[in-house]
Formats: C-alpha cells, sequence, structure tokens
C-alpha cells in the first residue's frame, strides 16, 4: 500500500489501527537495522524500535506531507539512537570514546551477533568514527539512501554529507588496512 | 636558465598502474558520492532472535493500546483531580525542599546572651511599670472613674469567705470578722 493511502486510511478512527499495523509492517526491519546498526545492542534496538513508532502513532496526524513518510520516520529514529547514546554519556560521565568501546564490548559479547569475521571488522572500524559520520556512513553505504534523502533526515548540506562520507571511508579503508 | 624542451626533468615519483587512464571516472564517482570501501561486503554482523519481525507490530500495537487506556483514564474527573492532587503534591515537596526551615538557635543563644547582661532591679522596675500599664488598661476597659478607684480592687485582689476557708481554719475566720467589725463601729 502507498504511504498516501495508509495516511488516509490512519485519518479514519474505523481503520486507524488496521493503517498502522500496515505502516509498522512496512518499516520496521528498515528502522530497526538502522537502530541496530547504531546502538550494536539487539534489545537496546528492540527498545528504541518500538519507541520510534510509539512517537510516530503520537504525531503521525501532525505530519503535514512536506518530506516522505520514510524519511520523516528516520529521523526520528535518528533522534532517538542520538538521545540513548547522549544519555549513556550523561549517567556515566563518559566521554564519546569510552561509549565507543562499550558498544565495541557489546559487539564482542552480544548473543546476536555472528561470527562474519570481516563484518566485525567494518563495525569495530565503524565504531571508531564520530557518532554523525558513522550515520552518514550507514545511511549511504548500508541503506543505499541518496544524500537529498539523507539531507533531509539530518537537516544537513548535500556537499557536508559529501565530504562526511568521504572522510568516514578513507577512515575505514586506513582502519581495515591496519587491522589485516 | 634550463627549460623543458631541453632537457626533460625527471622527477622521482611514480603512479599506480592506469592511474591517469582512471582519473575522470574516478573524480566522477567522488563528485556524485559514489565511492565505496575498497575490499568489504556489505553484510551485517548481527543476528535475531526467531520470528522477531512477526511479533513486533504486536508489541508495538500493545503499547500504542496501553497508552490510550491510560490516556483515557486520565481524561475521566477522577483521573484530573489525581494529576492536580499530585501536581499539588509536587508543588509543596518542592517549596519545602527550596525554603527548608530557618535555624534559628544562634538568636535564641544571642537573646539569652543579651537578658544576663540587664540588671536585675532594671528588670523588676520594668516588669513593674508594665503591670501599672495592665492596671490602667483594666480600670480603661471596666470604664472605672478616679473617684471611684479607691473602692476598686483588681479582680486578682478580691478575697472571698470561700476562698479564704480553704486555707484557714474556721475559727481563724470569725476572728478576724470580728475585728473588721469592731474597726468599722470605731470609725
Amino acid at each position: 500500500m502507498e504511504d498516501k493511502e495508509l495516511l488516509e486510511k490512519f485519518k479514519k478512527a474505523e481503520s486507524q489501527n488496521y493503517a498502522f499495523n500496515l505502516l509498522v509492517r512496512k518499516y520496521q526491519q528498515k528502522i530497526y537495522w538502522h537502530i541496530r546498526k547504531m546502538v550494536i545492542d539487539h534489545d537496546d534496538a528492540d527498545d528504541l524500535t518500538q519507541e520510534t513508532f510509539v512517537k510516530v502513532w503520537q504525531n503521525l496526524h501532525h505530519f503535514q506531507g512536506n518530506s516522505q513518510l520514510y524519511t520523516w520516520i528516520y529521523r526520528i529514529a535518528t533522534n532517538e539512537c542520538l538521545n540513548f547514546l547522549r544519555k549513556k554519556k550523561q549517567r556515566f560521565f563518559l566521554p564519546i570514546a569510552d561509549v565507543s568501546k562499550e558498544l565495541l564490548r557489546k559487539l564482542e559479547t552480544d548473543a546476536y551477533v555472528s561470527g562474519d569475521e570481516v563484518a566485525i571488522k567494518l563495525q569495530k572500524a565503524l565504531l571508531k568514527l564520530p557518532e554523525k559520520q558513522r550515520l552518514v556512513f550507514n545511511m549511504k553505504y548500508f541503506d543505499d539512501l541518496s544524500y537529498e534523502e539523507i539531507s533531509e533526515i539530518l537537516g544537513t548540506s548535500v556537499g557536508a554529507l559529501k565530504a562526511s562520507y568521504h572522510h568516514a571511508v578513507k577512515k575505514i579503508e586506513d582502519e581495515m588496512k591496519m587491522s589485516v | 636558465m634550463r627549460t623543458h624542451n631541453e632537457k626533460p626533468v625527471k622527477l622521482p615519483f611514480e603512479t599506480p598502474p592506469n592511474y591517469f587512464e582512471e582519473f575522470e571516472n574516478r573524480l566522477e564517482k567522488r563528485l556524485k558520492g559514489e565511492y565505496e570501501p575498497k575490499g568489504i561486503h556489505k553484510n551485517l554482523p548481527f543476528g535475531l532472535p526467531e520470528s522477531y519481525f512477526e511479533l513486533l507490530p504486536q508489541k508495538i500495537m500493545q503499547k500504542i493500546q496501553n497508552l490510550r487506556r491510560a490516556w483515557a483514564w486520565y481524561e475521566t474527573p477522577f483521573g484530573i483531580w489525581t494529576i492536580r492532587l499530585g501536581v499539588a503534591t509536587m508543588i509543596i515537596f518542592a517549596i519545602v525542599l527550596i525554603f527548608p526551615k530557618t535555624d534559628n538557635s544562634t538568636a535564641v543563644a544571642e537573646l539569652k546572651k543579651n537578658l544576663q547582661t540587664i540588671n536585675k532591679k532594671e528588670l523588676e522596675l520594668y516588669l513593674f511599670a508594665n503591670y501599672q500599664n495592665h492596671l490602667e488598661a483594666e480600670l480603661f476597659d471596666k470604664d472605672i472613674q478616679l473617684p471611684e478607684m479607691h473602692q476598686y480592687q483588681p479582680d486578682s485582689l478580691q478575697i472571698r469567705k470561700k476562698d479564704l476557708e480553704e486555707v484557714l481554719p474556721d475559727e481563724h475566720i470569725e476572728e478576724i470578722l470580728q475585728q473588721e467589725l469592731e474597726n468599722s463601729e470605731v470609725l
């Protein structure tokens, strides 16, 4: 079902639950994986995905349709991730490097991490990037979003995103070479 | 001065194979931002619990239903009054925390110290003057004129026979009364 049709059904009280259920089924995987790549741990990703869709439910009647629905949902999910990581820093008075260390530890101990060595190495290299650079890389490289779409989600110019992605690729290549 | 035409300058640098042939292509990709890290694939090392995505919509819908029920309760009169009571309690609690009871132990100690410096005689005079003031106030309140003052006894000085009986034996009272009677006859 197209997003426009979903939104129309959501506006009607009798089909609201049905429409929202369809919306969750349509976007849950993209949103979950977007969050999971940022927080690494499955339980944290599960909580944040649920929280993201609760917020979508609470605010969907405010959605004006100025942007695409999925970029709007991505934006909510991204904010949830950044808030989660910020709270982690504040709660334990940790600098950014220590949050990365904790995420690295999770990468090694989480029950739901497979044994693909190259993929783990890439994730380890990604965890050494600043949060925003990691976000840009994930959305461009793994989610195949265009710079225009990422720009809509993060509210950053396309030029800045290109530079950020380029820096991220260079750092990852260097990191991967060093770990070989 | 030598020029390139006279003798070519040999630089000690080399480029990777096909560098200039591929330069245009690389530049185009870079402008589009389409470069990818070399030697890695897009696999993610993450797994999931079984049937996770089949169950996730149910979990989300359950959460939303719980929120809806909570909001429906908040909108009832009982819910509204509970919220108001909660807010009032929080405000009182905040006031108690912000304005704690002031410590007056130092003020009391200072007052005691000042009282010790006052002369006992001065204190008695002050209390007597105060008593006179009270006496005058009592006269004023009961609208007693000055000529009658000799007949007036303040409330605290009025003695009743019944009161005397409690402290004195009967014969003593009779004796006092007899003396009083004799005195009045002499006058």
